[in-house]
């Protein structure tokens, strides 16, 4: 992967992080980083987590189909953007 | 074709298991369970009651989820002659014991995805309980539980005969617990002959057939669930429960060929957001029903253009009354001048059953005027497990109507000229969030608790279309500093959807001009922050 690449990356997951603690979460106590099991953890539920889908979608500027996905690719920030690398196709 | 009514709620499936023997019943992830194999599994269970149950025990407990054991142990139990008690393995410890204590039931039937949680009640348990474990590649690790008594799969090797339970039309066919405005979860025994009246207007109304496909969204704890289970195998039709891997069930419809959705309006309201309510994408679907929420006009245009082959209707109805009771049957070209308020209207009870809008003082209004909905008719329950004073003060006798018994809804609604029934809103402080029943006074009741402060109270927010999708706590000029102690400690009492995802404090709480907590206003105020 391209430095840029990299870069870019590091800069969505922030993003993302940053999403679900302020907007999804909202509890100070709770810390997330890019590994933080969300789902299985039980930190965000299934309604919750088709905004985060939809957030993810903006975030790296790319269309997932929905039907593609499962929770479980869902379960951290790290994996929030290979699911996206893998399945969504990059929107002009 | 003719629908013979059916003396109990298990009758249509074993109808359609003489019929249909060799067609799948279920379809979990890729593996189809026939009406034969499901009723192997179902059948074990019925021949362990019928032999090991004393008459006195007319429910029995089922800790399952979306499994062969949870569809197979309401069959069971059902076959048994007895009535079935829900109880989620997803809920919180102390809730599950609290319904388990409160139903009376003795037996508890438990199915292997549910290990984790059973363990963790073991010790928990104040009365001794015979345990049936009918998967058979577990056992339960007894040791040390000796007061219980423990079935497993080596001993339930006779599968019952698939006859008729004899069971009397007052018989409880399932108990539901609701959330409840006194921190305790209300019980809705619901009766045979109340299951069956649905059963029987369902099976007449919506026609499903054997080739059908219908999803299976609604946890078993839902009411809502006994329509997808039992109208589906009434028909000997296919039920294709969602895989909880699933993002959204929304996109099973297109993969499994579901031909019958049933969901809360909040499900498609996410299909919208992810974009899968295109022109056409669900054109396997006969049917679209909603229930349990607000539908709104916009939503469900939207959805009829996906689902543009099927034909779409917005049920209505309180567990009190048995799944559903009224329905409005959405025409694209008619119905959006029919809303009010932007949502579509409840519409017209079922045949058989009646709705009367009252005021005050139970006096029946005028069309076109605002009151409280009233239901009566045989989908209506007899009243609440053990509450006389809850019954008495939600089941009534209305001036007008004689001896007829009236479920009070809570619910305010006008009801215009033809009959047509629109809802309003709430006379109390009964919301929905993403479908689920919450009572506030419950979740205030955990807060005050929690905080140890009187001045807590729950609100809906945030609010669109007219539906909550969560809640969260207020309280008064305390310290934000025990903000995570607060809501850890509503976590371990409350369901999930009950729990406050935040808590907001307020130097003073807005009263209104009776000198109570104004969530209207509190809400406004919370909107203003954000």
């Amino acid at each position: 992967m391209a430095l840029e690449q990299v870069e870019n990356s590091v800069e969505q997951m922030k993003q993302m992080m940053s999403y679900i603690s302020h907007k999804v979460i909202t509890r100070k106590d709770v810390k997330i980083d890019e590994d933080t099991p969300l789902v299985s953890s039980g930190l965000i539920d299934s309604f919750a987590l088709v905004e985060i889908f939809v957030e993810l979608q903006a975030i790296s500027r790319r269309k997932i189909p929905a039907s593609k996905v499962q929770t479980k690719d869902m379960d951290t920030v790290r994996l929030m953007f290979v699911t996206a690398e893998r399945f969504g196709k990059p929107v002009q | 074709m003719s629908f013979s009514p059916r003396p109990t709620l298990i009758s249509g499936f074993l109808r359609s298991l003489r019929a249909h023997h060799n067609r799948p019943a279920l379809e979990l992830g890729e593996a189809l369970i026939t009406y034969e194999q499901l009723w192997d599994y179902a059948g074990r269970i019925a021949a362990c009651l019928r032999e090991r149950l004393a008459p006195s025990e007319t429910v029995v407990a089922l800790l399952a989820n979306r499994s062969v054991g949870a569809y197979g142990g309401v069959l069971g139990i059902l076959a048994s002659g007895r009535g079935y008690v829900p109880l989620n393995p997803k809920f919180p410890l102390e809730r599950t014991l609290l319904m388990l204590n409160a139903s009376g039931c003795r037996t508890l039937v438990v199915a292997q995805e549910s290990a984790g949680t059973l363990q963790a009640m073991l010790p928990e348990l104040s009365q001794p309980l015979t345990i049936v474990s009918p998967d058979a590649e577990w056992e339960v690790n007894s040791t040390g539980f000796d007061p219980h008594t423990f079935i497993n799969a080596q001993q339930m090797s006779k599968v019952a005969d698939p006859c008729h339970p004899v069971v009397d039309g007052k018989a409880t066919a399932y108990l539901l617990f609701t959330s409840g405005s006194t921190g305790v979860p209300k019980g809705v025994p619901v009766s045979q002959s109340n299951a069956c009246a649905y059963m029987n207007y369902a099976a007449e109304h919506f026609r499903i057939n054997a080739s059908d496909r219908c999803s299976q969204n609604f946890d078993l704890t839902f009411d809502l669930s006994v329509h997808d289970l039992f109208t589906c195998w009434d028909a000997g039709a296919t039920l294709c429960p969602y895989s909880e891997q699933t993002l959204t069930p929304a996109t099973l419809i297109g993969e499994k060929g579901i031909t019958v959705w049933f969901s809360v309006p909040s499900v498609a309201m996410f299909a919208s957001k992810l974009g899968l309510l295109s022109q056409g994408a669900f054109s396997s679907l006969r049917w679209s029903l909603f229930c349990g929420e607000a539908l709104s006009a916009s939503l469900a245009a939207a959805w009829q253009e996906a689902a543009n082959n099927s034909v779409l209707e917005n049920l209505y109805g309180p567990t009190e009354a048995t799944i559903a009771i009224t329905s409005y049957r959405w025409d694209s070209r008619m119905s959006a001048a029919e809303c009010e308020g932007g949502l579509v209207p409840i519409g017209w009870p079922f045949t058989g059953q009646q709705v009367c809008v009252v005021d005050e003082n139970l006096q029946a209004i005028n069309p076109g005027d605002t009151g409280e909905l009233c239901l009566a008719g045989s989908q209506v329950t007899a009243g609440y497990l053990n509450d006389r004073e809850k019954t008495a003060k939600s089941f009534v006798r209305l001036p007008h109507t004689g001896d007829e018994v009236w479920y009070r809804t809570g619910d305010l609604v006008r009801q215009d000229e033809r009959g047509c029934v629109f809802y309003l809103g709430r006379r109390d402080f009964q919301v929905k969030v993403n479908g689920y029943r919450v009572e506030l006074q419950e979740v205030d009741l955990a807060l005050r608790e929690a905080s140890g402060s009187e001045l807590a109270v729950a609100i809906p927010w945030p609010v669109s279309n007219g539906s909550a999708t969560g809640l969260v706590g207020v309280l008064s000029a305390s310290d934000p500093a025990g903000d995570e102690g607060v809501l850890a400690a509503c976590a371990s009492r409350l369901p999930r959807y009950m729990v406050p995802q935040r808590i907001f404090h307020f130097e003073e709480m807005p009263l209104n001009v009776n000198g109570k907590i104004d969530r209207a206003k509190i809400a406004k105020m919370i909107a203003q922050q954000q």
